[in-house]
């Protein structure tokens, strides 16, 4: 099952403040991706 | 301290994360600032990134509910990070947002997802590194 379409292109922002879209951060290969519930 | 807690014990597989040739990303949803303390307070290597609005947790379907760390299973958890030695800190984002990992390869595949159901679910980190 891929990453839903809609979801790869939603965006993040690195800390410099530019944003990527999700699916840029597996572009280089597998990734384990973990969202936080918050940075607390 | 469940969010500690998770990115330190993955964060201390990265070496065998990045032996299996993978990576690993954390993306929370506070604001840059947070993020930037987080990353040095953890002594975080892995790129962090922010999700402000929440949109791509809303995307995967990570749920949010005000309910998310009154539960049996969120107490249990509270009672493992606290015997582990991690502490709660100030909040630094939404407390109500719930969390997950995903593992996709380069070509978008998902190789393993796992959708937090309270405060404190995460998945076994041998289950994270199984699927690498």
């Amino acid at each position: 099952m891929k990453v839903d379409a809609d979801a790869a292109k939603a965006t993040v922002l690195d800390l410099d403040g530019k944003a990527h879209e999700l699916r840029e951060l597996w572009k280089d290969g597998t990734t384990v991706l973990v969202w936080l519930r918050h940075f607390g | 301290m469940f969010c500690r807690e998770q990115a330190v014990q993955l964060h201390r597989e990265l070496p065998a994360i990045r032996k299996k040739g993978a990576g690993l990303v954390f993306i929370g949803n506070g604001n840059a600032n947070f993020a930037k303390g987080f990353k040095d307070e953890f002594e975080i290597e892995a790129p962090v990134y922010v999700d402000s609005r929440r949109k791509t947790y809303e995307a995967l379907g990570f749920s949010r509910s005000p309910f998310s760390f009154i539960s049996v299973g969120a107490t249990k958890a509270a009672a493992r990070a606290l015997g582990a030695g991690f502490r709660q800190g100030l909040t630094q984002g939404d407390a109500f947002q719930l969390g997950g990992v995903l593992v996709v390869d380069g070509k978008g595949e998902v190789l393993f997802r796992h959708a937090s159901q309270h405060a404190g679910d995460h998945p076994p980190v041998k289950d994270v590194l199984a699927a690498l």
